[in-house]
């Protein structure tokens, strides 16, 4: 469905964010890619939506390049905005409509599809955002606006989810509700988190980001997440002194801060 | 409105710091007398919300769009004195540390688009505002944008006039007020229309959360 | 020398540009200051050329035209106030790469205060202005219409105003706790 191909990426006037990376995604793939804080997962997600471009490599959409230039074409312009959609780590960033019913309604009406009025309520009734349709997006809470950022997303009914930190703001409940409706959903999805239990129960497949970049691992979810040396390169998992039961010893763990 | 180092000459930059240095000392002891804890920090954060402002690009009527000005919004909300230091200071900035240039520019900009702009915005508002605010509020960020237009289009127009070789040949900007004002101007009466439309909105969300003056 | 003393070099520099008239002069600082600036030279130079392309290129033109049409063309003005721009720009650039500004500005501990907090923040604005464009960009299959690009300009407006007021009360109370206002 969408390959990177020995892509390099790096932002201009500052050191490379991805060397060579190479990656494959196919249909109906749930993936979760973990890595620390700047390890460049926010920049892969944007590469992969086809925002920012590689100075290398190749990107491919079901088999069509996907560049700067192709991107300007309108045909595929519309079809790949639909399929591949992405839900930034601030998502305050996405929102810009006078309500949350336009907001929700601006994908869908822009693309012509059908059935606008009915795709608004469905999301907005699942992400329970009912009560919220008429209100000013700039005026809800950092999770009621993530939930909205949410909705427009699947109110396009795209093929390819990417979400960056989605666990950032959400309340637990929410958190629940989206790991749930991801796993059961046969969309495509990639999700990055340095979140190690939100990646356990969502991701079949892991790959673990190193600090350059680099991918340190590609495979099962359950082996990335049980092996502590890996986690401890990646910066997800670390060695400190503490107690258990009356004795003090140092060992390493990862731990879950819920943010 | 960003003019390149080279075609002021000293003749005109070097009075305006002067100039510019008075308004500054004038604006700074404003502020003193009502110094607290917050001034810096406010200043500090004011200046990056101009800058800011700065980098969004406003949708102008024909099609094109220019960056926001946000001298009105800045000076309706906190005040003249603040708007101009803070869009100074942004100058400042921007002339020594993005290397974005402009230090011979900085006290015309500073002058014509923090003071002038920031203090017509307010006297439109003070004397608009009886009759509609909103209209108030469109007409002072409209006038932000044109009358500081106005005052860099003069000042580039005067230069061929005030420094040139003693055969006439100009030194640095080489065309007459005859040709600055309207190509300057005329865009910027579109341009304000934007800009306008921008401001009234944000000003109204700064209204409601009261943060207003 | 200080970084005091390269910001009052360089406005000596930069004055200096501007009383001299000789296209032979200016080249020679130029090549000069190309020199002295090592190895970023090259990197420098194509910032100041982007930066000044625009709007030389139209005022070049514009008095190509003008000067021709009214009769007094000079091409020595067209070399030197190309010239002057050049070299003033870039010394500009240079003097940006170079030194480190705030404490440049170490004149009043007030202006480096400021100058500190406001750049801390300018980034985060920078990285907000940013985001918002490309998810305008991310959530628009088609070209956007005007009504869409305003709603677009009002949100980020607003965003910031809200960071603004957020940063502002906070950086207070940061400073407060860390005692910086007591006497």
């Amino acid at each position: 469905m969408l390959e990177l191909d020995n892509i390099s990426f790096g932002w201009p006037d500052g050191p490379p964010v991805l060397s060579r990376f190479s990656l494959k995604i196919t249909a109906g793939e749930k993936v979760v890619l973990l890595g620390a804080n700047g390890c460049g997962k926010s920049t892969l997600l944007k590469v992969m939506n086809g925002l920012i471009f590689p100075g290398g490599g190749e990107i491919r959409w079901r088999n069509e390049a996907l560049t700067q230039e192709s991107l300007k074409g309108r045909e595929l312009a519309r079809r790949f905005r639909q399929a591949c959609v992405l839900l930034f780590q601030h998502p305050e960033a996405m929102l810009f409509n006078p309500t949350v019913r336009e907001e929700i309604a601006y994908g869908p009406r822009r693309l012509g599809l059908a059935g606008v009025d009915e795709r608004v309520c469905r999301w907005a009734d699942e992400l329970a955002l009912t009560p919220l349709l008429d209100k000013a997006p700039f005026v809800l809470s950092g999770g009621e606006k993530q939930k909205v950022a949410l909705a427009c997303l699947l109110a396009l009914d795209p093929e390819l989810l990417l979400l960056d930190e989605p666990a950032a703001s959400l309340d637990p409940a929410t958190v629940g509700w989206l790991v749930d409706t991801l796993v059961q959903s046969d969309r495509t999805v990639v999700v990055s988190t340095h979140n190690l239990s939100m990646a356990a129960e969502l991701g079949a497949r892991c790959i673990v980001l190193g600090r350059a970049g680099e991918i340190l691992f590609d495979g099962p979810a359950r082996m990335a997440l049980t092996g502590m040396s890996l986690l401890e390169n990646a910066g997800l998992a670390h060695r400190h002194r503490h107690r258990h039961g009356g004795a003090e010893h140092i060992h390493v763990h990862g731990h879950d801060w819920e943010p | 409105m960003h003019i390149p180092d080279g075609f002021l000459s000293p003749q005109t930059y070097l009075p305006a710091y002067a100039v510019a240095a008075g308004a500054w000392t004038w604006a700074a002891r404003g502020l003193r007398d009502r110094l607290d804890e917050t001034t810096v920090p406010r200043l500090a954060m004011l200046t990056a919300l101009a800058y800011g402002l700065g980098l969004v690009m406003v949708p102008v009527p024909g099609g094109t769009s220019g960056h926001m000005l946000g001298i009105a919004l800045l000076a309706l909300t906190f005040g003249v004195r603040l708007a101009f230091l803070a869009y100074s200071l942004v100058l400042l900035l921007q002339a020594l540390l993005f290397g974005a240039g402009g230090i011979t520019a900085l006290p015309i900009n500073a002058l014509a688009m923090g003071l002038v702009g920031a203090t017509a915005a307010a006297a439109a508002k003070g004397l608009l505002a009886r009759i509609n605010e909103m209209a108030a509020i469109a007409v002072a960020a409209w006038l932000s944008v044109v009358l500081p237009a106005a005052i860099v289009a003069l000042v580039l127009g005067i230069q061929p006039a005030i420094a040139h070789q003693p055969d006439g040949t100009p030194l640095f900007f080489p065309f007459g007020i005859d040709i600055t004002l309207p190509a300057v101007l005329i865009p910027h009466l579109i341009i304000g229309i934007g800009e306008a439309a921008l401001t009234v909105v944000i000003w109204r969300y700064a209204n409601s959360r009261g943060w207003c003056k | 020398m200080s970084a005091r003393g390269w910001l009052l070099a360089y406005l000596a520099a930069v004055v200096a540009a501007t009383l001299i008239h000789e296209p032979l002069v200016l080249a020679t600082a130029l090549a000069l200051a190309l020199s002295a600036a090592g190895r970023d030279r090259w990197r420098l130079l194509r910032r100041t050329l982007v930066a000044i392309l625009a709007f030389n290129i139209t005022v070049s033109l514009g008095y190509v035209v003008v000067a021709v049409w009214r009769g007094d063309f000079s091409a020595g003005y067209l070399l030197l106030v190309n010239l002057r721009v050049l070299l003033l720009v870039f010394l500009g650039m240079w003097f940006a790469a170079r030194i480190d500004v705030v404490a440049a500005l170490g004149v009043s501990p007030t202006l480096t205060l400021v100058a500190t907090l406001t750049l801390g923040q300018l980034r985060a604005f920078e990285r907000i202005v940013s985001d918002f464009t490309l998810a305008f960009a991310s959530r628009n299959p088609a070209p956007p219409r005007t009504l869409d690009r305003a709603h677009h300009a009002a949100a980020q407006g607003i965003a910031l105003m809200d960071k603004t007021m957020a940063a502002a009360t906070e950086s207070a109370m940061a400073m407060k706790s860390r005692g910086a206002f007591d006497a």
